[in-house]
């Protein structure tokens, strides 16, 4: 059947709140998710991988229940696709078909939150499902930096998380159970079998069911009971140590951010550029024993904004030494570490009991910077995720790598991973998601070629080398932006062997390969 | 840094009273894993399954033959950085517990109950009981899992915290009861909980588990439910070094709890259980007290019923998971529409 005809067939099949187009600008569009790789290659001249033949929008659950059989009918592949925020390329096509938006999956079923469950549709972006939760006195306590662009069928198929995961868990450990369509056109829950299948679907990425919606827990909303405080700590390894202390010791803190030397200088630096002087501005005054040696003996804030826009403009500018230069200033800049520490609670008097004791036992082994620092934090929390377009913009690559790791291996995975990307790109880190058993460390890299082609063949061997790191070292190659295309090479280092038991449960699920075709161990070399 | 820990393990293995078969299935040790796998792969599905400590009988589909494991599955490791066990899966939870106390730790959100169970068996047997908030139920305790298939080939889940690769294969193997192959080894999360700590006994009401469940949302590190040996009883354990634990006292005696000895190892005398959630919890506590509270969780309460219990039908079915304590029990339809 031509496409023009199965359009007109949905159209027909589908309820009226469906939507279904084979225009040129919706296949473009969903032809790609954001991962900074598909700009480097659109900027090369390079076309999208294989766009969808034509785009669906379901309107209720039912839709998907039609559009999955009526791709089975015409032999399509079937990608399901939220908010297109995921930087792995998951819901990038890459045989064509049916592209599945479930945005418009809008359920919400509050009537169980008094007993912390709620029911949500697969569709509803993250910070319209919190306001909507905030309103009724509830929080889902999920805060990814896309929490404006990123669908709650999006967080459950690639095992997302939240700035506030040390308190709230990850979305694995919000869902309770969830409902699907499977690659025959079947509405399943994942409860209702003999085996729970729940943590099969969650980080499926669309291999294994198109999710609806799925109940999830929920926690009363903190109104006034939310703190935070600064530290600062003479080097990585000094704040590792107090974070795990801290979470060893019973704590549970929603923020815990320690940024690496380079990443806490800039920090500093940008509020000391506002007139927010959240560190001491004066290097002979930081607590740490001496200067930086590449620092004058004092340095004013107006002083450090040009300092930081000459590092910044020398890679912008693409200068041949300019990453060198400037992995080589991240080095000298032993400048200690900013530590972010932040408690969320129901209400206010929780928030001080909890808050003061977890922050006594910080202060008694790091110097204490106020609450400034978290509260800075918290009112720039969602900033980064719009800083990438202008840097690509440029000319030059940058992305995010967010590995794990036992708390024994993390500071050398930073080190091990620190030398194997900069020889090609800036690097610079901070370390969160923390438990009490390891911790996640997100790795923000920064480069350019020498022109579009080099520049993308750059960031690729930035990623090999990055991730091979990761895999050699034993840690676990995502925390939780999902293996997508990007990071399907290593998926057998994460989970050796699963190939077959993955083929295994594809085989039950969707045993014509209907849903996401390629990707996880089936893009497995 | 990682040590190894290999005391008595080996002598309590050999002291265990191992059957030489069990309910009609001879017991096999295969004499390596290699050869376990060519086993797994020449035998029809199901005909071998894994033996832990035999406590639990056999299941209903009776194998061919049992193998036991503990004599190839290496000794424990501990990474005392981290707080977690490394463990064989044939090491029974009372001897993990020593391990970690050796290094000051404790396997707490464990059901003591199941001290003299192996790992793998309860593994294999009932892994998703939540306990008291996101980070401590047994899927998320079990940080890091390795297995062989039936075809013989391993499988590992990395030891790394949290992941998002992909889907959490660990499911094919835990809660199968063995048939989808033998757990061989489990990373489990241990706590530095504070020595001493208060353990507290009140009579189970609704109206109590409700007042628990305000408590818990408010304090759930401080606060956490114990399985109890006795019916219609709720048993806390308070840890003594959290700020919160006062307050937590001075509510709980409103309630009427009372201290009570540390708990023993006792199984309760019931054999399967259901995860449901408080409101369907509350309505069976008023409806029929004579049930065990196992496991508070942040929105689900697991209690254990006895056998004789008669079927109970909840609206709710997506949201109530029922499994077994022991082997041989029949599954009853007893959740519906």
């Amino acid at each position: 059947m031509a496409v023009a005809a199965l359009v007109d067939e949905l159209r027909a099949s589908l309820s009226a709140e469906a939507t279904v187009t084979a225009s040129a600008t919706a296949k473009l569009l969903y032809a790609r998710d954001a991962w900074p790789r598909l700009s480097l290659q659109a900027r090369a001249g390079q076309r999208a991988i294989s766009p969808p033949d034509l785009v669906v929008h379901a309107g209720t659950v039912a839709d998907v229940v039609e559009v999955v059989r009526a791709a089975g009918r015409q032999s399509l592949p079937v990608v399901p696709f939220g908010a297109g925020s995921g930087v792995c390329g998951a819901a990038v096509p890459i045989h064509g078909g049916i592209s599945l938006d479930t945005k418009r999956l809008l359920d919400l079923d509050l009537s169980r939150a008094a007993d912390g469950l709620i029911r949500v549709g697969a569709g509803w972006i993250g910070q319209r499902l919190e306001h909507e939760l905030q309103r009724h006195g509830y929080t889902l306590g999920h805060f990814p930096s896309s929490i404006g662009c990123s669908t709650v069928g999006g967080y459950l198929a690639t095992r997302s998380a939240g700035q506030y995961s040390t308190r709230f868990g990850k979305i694995e450990d919000m869902v309770v159970s969830l409902r699907f369509v499977d690659g025959q056109g079947n509405l399943r829950h994942s409860t209702d079998g003999a085996i729970d299948t729940t943590q099969l679907l969650v980080g499926s990425e669309g291999m294994l069911g198109v999710i609806v919606d799925a109940w999830l827990r929920v926690e009363p909303a903190a109104n006034e009971g939310r703190l935070f405080r600064g530290y600062w700590c003479e080097s990585v390894s000094q704040g590792l140590d107090a974070m795990r202390r801290a979470l060893q010791h019973g704590h549970q803190p929603a923020v815990f951010r320690l940024y690496d030397p380079f990443d806490s200088f800039i920090s500093g630096a940008r509020k000391a550029q506002e007139g927010e002087l959240l560190l001491p501005t004066d290097p002979q005054h930081w607590p740490r024993k001496k200067a930086p040696s590449w620092l004058p003996a004092s340095l004013s804030p107006a002083e450090l904004k040009p300092r930081l826009m000459t590092a910044a403009n020398e890679l912008l500018a693409r200068r041949p030494s300019a990453t060198h230069w400037l992995n080589h200033l991240a080095s000298k800049a032993e400048t200690g570490c900013l530590l972010i520490a932040g408690v969320e609670e129901a209400n206010a008097d929780d928030a001080n009991l909890l808050g003061q004791a977890l922050f006594d036992d910080l202060a008694s082994s790091l110097q204490d910077l106020g609450p400034a620092p978290g509260q800075y934090w918290f009112a720039h929390r969602h900033d980064v995720s719009f800083k990438m377009a202008p840097i690509l913009a440029s000319g030059m690559f940058v992305d995010t790598m967010e590995v794990s790791a036992p708390w024994p291996r993390v500071a050398a995975l930073y080190d091990a991973v620190h030398h194997a990307v900069e020889k090609e790109a800036f690097v610079m880190a901070h370390f969160s998601h923390a438990y009490t058993s390891g911790c996640s460390i997100y790795f923000t890299f920064a480069g350019f070629g020498a022109d579009e082609a080099d520049c993308l063949a750059r960031y690729d061997r930035v990623w090999k080398a990055g991730l091979s790191a990761v895999a050699d070292f034993g840690a676990a190659t995502t925390h939780h932006h999902g293996v997508g295309l990007l990071k399907a090479p290593w998926l057998a280092s994460d989970q050796p062997g699963g190939a077959p038991i993955f083929a295994a449960a594809r085989g039950e699920i969707d045993p014509d390969g209907r849903l996401n075709p390629g990707k996880l161990w089936e893009a497995a070399p | 840094m990682t040590e190894r820990w290999q005391p008595a393990l080996p002598t309590a293995a050999a002291h265990r009273p191992w059957p030489r078969s069990l309910g009609g299935a001879p017991i096999v040790k295969p004499a390596s894993l290699d050869a376990l796998a060519t086993d797994l792969r020449n035998a029809p599905d199901g005909s071998l399954r894994p033996l832990g400590s035999g406590t639990d009988g056999l299941a209903s589909s009776k194998p061919d033959a049992l193998y036991q494991l503990y004599h190839l599955l290496g000794p424990a490791a501990v990474d005392e950085a981290s707080a977690t066990l490394d463990l064989p899966a044939s090491m029974t939870w009372s001897e993990a517990q020593a391990v970690a106390a050796a290094y000051s730790l404790t396997l707490t959100d464990i059901p003591d109950a199941f001290g003299d169970a192996t790992i793998g068996g309860t593994l294999a047997r009932a892994p998703w009981q939540p306990t008291l908030h996101h980070s401590a139920t047994a899927r998320a305790r079990c940080i890091g899992l390795s297995a062989m298939m039936l075809t013989g080939e391993r499988y590992s889940y990395k030891t790394a915290s949290r992941t998002a690769s992909g889907p959490d294969l660990r499911t094919h193997f835990l809660g199968r009861a063995g048939a989808t192959g033998p757990i061989l080894r489990a990373t489990i999360e241990a706590s530095r909980e504070a020595h001493l700590p208060h353990d507290l006994s009140l009579p189970l009401t609704a109206d109590s588990l409700q007042a628990v469940i305000g408590l818990q949302r408010r304090f759930g590190r401080a606060l956490r439910l114990l399985p109890t040996p006795a019916a219609a009883t709720l048993r806390l354990r308070l840890r003594s070094d959290r700020p919160e634990t006062p307050l937590l006292l001075d509510a709980l005696e409103g309630l009427g709890a009372h201290p009570t000895a540390p708990l023993t190892t006792e199984r309760p005398a019931a054999d399967r259980w259901l995860t449901l959630p408080f409101a369907e919890a509350s309505a069976l506590i008023e409806a029929n007290a004579d049930l065990f509270c196992l496991a508070l969780g942040p929105t689900h309460l697991t209690v254990a019923l006895r056998r004789s219990h008669p079927p109970i039908a909840f609206a709710n079915h997506e949201l109530i998971r029922e499994g077994l304590l022991g082997a041989g029990f029949t599954r009853h339809s007893e959740v519906s529409q």
